[in-house]
């Protein structure tokens, strides 16, 4: 097991020191007395009850979507590390490595990680490499944009943890079959998608964006024609005159601040068919997410 | 600038090679120390043991594969950086405050910090991401030399250079600077925006052969031309118009450091990123325990710059452990309330 390779290396070094220095045998003598006690520690920890599972895998999750998915398989306790986008539910407390872009090879290697999970965006080489010289099954997945994706994504967790992911794949399915049954309604509607944060205004989303991608999910055309999230004014807003305004906040009161804030939205033509809705903008943070299937077939069933 | 030559009342010759002496011992300690510690526990004797292996081929240490990879591609290039990047840092600091006679100048005064922060914040916003291993640091580099020598072209006329013009200079080349890093800044995708940000806060995690190498050899380079016109640095302490009745070519000795120290902290800034305050402080804790004299001044400040960053890199990699914090964060936390100690502290004396 990954969890013993390191108390199993310090219990075999004091058998190699053959050697005069005091120092040395000191050392060696405090690390025995240590290792014992971890070895101790963690028989008394891994004897305790908890949560079933076959074996004691180590993972980390640098992609808060594959985070998700490993929470939903049930593979929540097995999880030791996470990044700083990552969602875990309460009682779970997994150490925080960084951010995915920039992650410290030692600082993961400290975990024992038997898999690492991560996205198309995992870095840097140095702590890449490290990874593999320590026989670390390192998983990669590109971020969902659509449900396929999604469901690629799904299988190939559940494939890499020995679980298997039938039941959220049928979900995921499923969802994607209730929004698609009412695409129809959608299709020639112009949609808007804003991410609002409080003091930092509006943003639209353009292509290459989560928000994009949910614009897609719902079958509707994203009015904007620029990459990437840009700050909009309220009247290049009215100017484009969407049909649908998707509002990304982090809680309903803000969705209710911004309508205040922008009362000129009411003259777009979302206001007067009652299309602006809002979205919980954690769900969109790791590409189209369970929770972001969630959200779309609830905001299917309102448009 | 009266207190650098009231300075120590004790001789130089006196305090000098017990100082010496003493920050190599503290060198050599830190270096083991930053070997030996990190998120994996590893013991002081088996990661030394595991460099001398790879030097000499022989089969000492009991590590294992995964924990040798540790010591000598992760933790060693990180120490040997965190050497050269505060020598450099800390040297070319030495000799700014030198030639602008003024005890607050960094390295970064001539525009060269700045100008490099440009050159990247262009190589990550707007190039391509898959080259973005090549092309941020050979951007910062230009984008440094750049700046620099637009600063000395403001700064220079035929009565020589003004060292206030080479400040004011620095001073609105760096402004203008930064409105182009906060333009682009505005711009950026999130991705770009978070690199950029871990950037100017810099890092020494990414150290490949080649920064080491390259490195290492500007080091030395710089080092020893610094080392040479050491007693003419001495000499321009006095002033510009005693320095050049001693017979020394004043213009010639600013332009030439210039240069040099562009070069060294543009390799420096390019290769970790943004680290401020070792240019600032080492000089100064320098001055305090053996005096004004340049002499001794640069090669002991190179040493007391690797020694400050190497203890800065340890805390950077320990205490958010298993994350890693910026070095560069580290440094600022820690030299800027040291500085203000060290003003308040002197504060008659420096007016």
């Amino acid at each position: 097991m990954a969890s013993s390779k390191l108390e199993a290396r310090s219990l075999t070094q004091p058998l190699k020191a053959g050697s005069a220095l005091s120092m040395k045998t000191l050392s060696d003598n405090v690390m025995v007395a240590m290792s014992a006690l971890l070895v101790c520690t963690l028989i008394l920890f891994s004897s305790m009850p908890s949560v079933a599972k076959a074996s004691s895998e180590r993972i980390i999750s640098t992609d808060a979507g594959t985070t998700e998915i490993l929470v939903a398989l049930g593979k929540g306790e097995s999880l030791v590390g996470i990044d700083v986008t990552s969602r875990v539910p309460e009682g779970l407390n997994p150490a925080k490595v960084g951010y995915h872009r920039n992650l410290a090879a030692e600082g993961l290697l400290s975990l024992a990680p038997d898999i690492l999970f991560g996205s198309q965006h995992i870095g840097p080489e140095v702590t890449l490499n490290a990874l593999k010289s320590a026989d670390v099954t390192l998983v990669v997945q590109p971020i969902a944009k659509d449900s396929d994706q999604l469901i690629r994504n799904v299988k190939m967790v559940a494939d890499s943890v020995g679980v298997s992911g039938q039941s959220l794949i049928d979900q995921v399915t499923a969802a994607s079959i209730k929004i698609q049954a009412t695409q129809e309604q959608r299709v020639e509607l112009k949609a808007v998608f804003l991410l609002y944060m409080e003091g930092r205004g509006l943003k639209q989303a353009g292509t290459g964006t989560t928000g994009d991608a949910l614009i897609k999910l719902l079958g509707m055309k994203n009015a904007s024609d620029h990459q990437n999230y840009r700050s909009v004014s309220t009247e290049g807003l009215l100017a484009m005159q969407p049909d649908v305004v998707l509002i990304g906040t982090q809680s309903p009161e803000a969705a209710e601040a911004l309508m205040k804030q922008h009362a000129s939205l009411q003259y777009t033509p979302a206001a007067k068919s009652k299309r602006i809705l809002t979205v919980d903008s954690s769900a969109l943070v790791a590409g189209i997410s369970l929770k972001a299937m969630e959200e779309a077939v609830r905001l299917a069933d309102s448009l | 600038m009266k207190s650098f030559i009231n300075g120590n009342r004790l001789s130089i010759e006196s305090f000098t090679p017990q100082v010496l002496l003493l920050l190599i011992v503290v060198l050599m300690v830190l270096v083991a120390w930053s070997l030996a510690s990190g998120p994996i526990e590893l013991s002081l004797i088996q990661s030394l043991f595991s460099v001398w292996d790879r030097v000499w081929g022989s089969d000492l240490s009991s590590l294992q594969q995964f924990e040798q990879v540790v010591v000598w591609d992760l933790r060693l290039p990180r120490t040997i950086l965190a050497l050269m990047v505060g020598a450099l840092l800390a040297q070319c600091g030495a000799v700014m405050q030198g030639i602008f006679r003024n005890p607050l100048a960094d390295p970064g005064i001539i525009g060269v910090a700045s100008g490099a922060a440009l050159g990247a914040a262009i190589a990550i916003v707007v190039l391509p991401v898959s080259i973005q291993w090549f092309t941020v640091p050979v951007s910062s580099f230009v984008g440094g030399l750049i700046t620099t020598w637009l600063v000395y072209g403001l700064a220079k006329n035929e009565s020589g250079t003004s060292v206030v013009i080479l400040l004011l200079a620095g001073v609105a080349i760096s402004a203008f600077g930064g409105a182009i890093i906060g333009f682009l800044t505005y711009i950026a995708d999130d991705q770009s925006l978070r690199d950029l940000s871990l950037w100017q806060m810099g890092s020494l995690a990414s150290a490949s052969g080649w920064d080491l190498l390259l490195s290492g050899v500007i080091l030395l380079t710089v080092m020893v031309l610094f080392q040479k016109q050491a007693q003419a640095l001495n000499a321009l302490l006095l002033g510009e118009s005693e320095a050049r009745h001693l017979g020394i070519e004043v213009e010639k000795l600013k332009q030439r450091f210039i240069i040099i120290t562009a070069v060294g902290v543009g390799i420096a800034v390019s290769v970790s990123g943004v680290i401020g305050f070792v240019g600032l402080v080492v000089p100064h804790l320098v001055r305090m325990l053996v005096g004004p004299d340049h002499r001794v001044l640069l090669p002991l400040s190179a040493l007391l710059g690797a020694a400050l960053l190497l203890l800065a890199d340890l805390g950077a990699r320990t205490w958010m452990s298993p994350a890693e914090m910026p070095v560069g964060l580290v440094t600022a936390g820690l030299g800027a309330p040291f500085f203000m100690a060290l003003l308040f502290q002197r504060r008659k004396s420096l007016i």
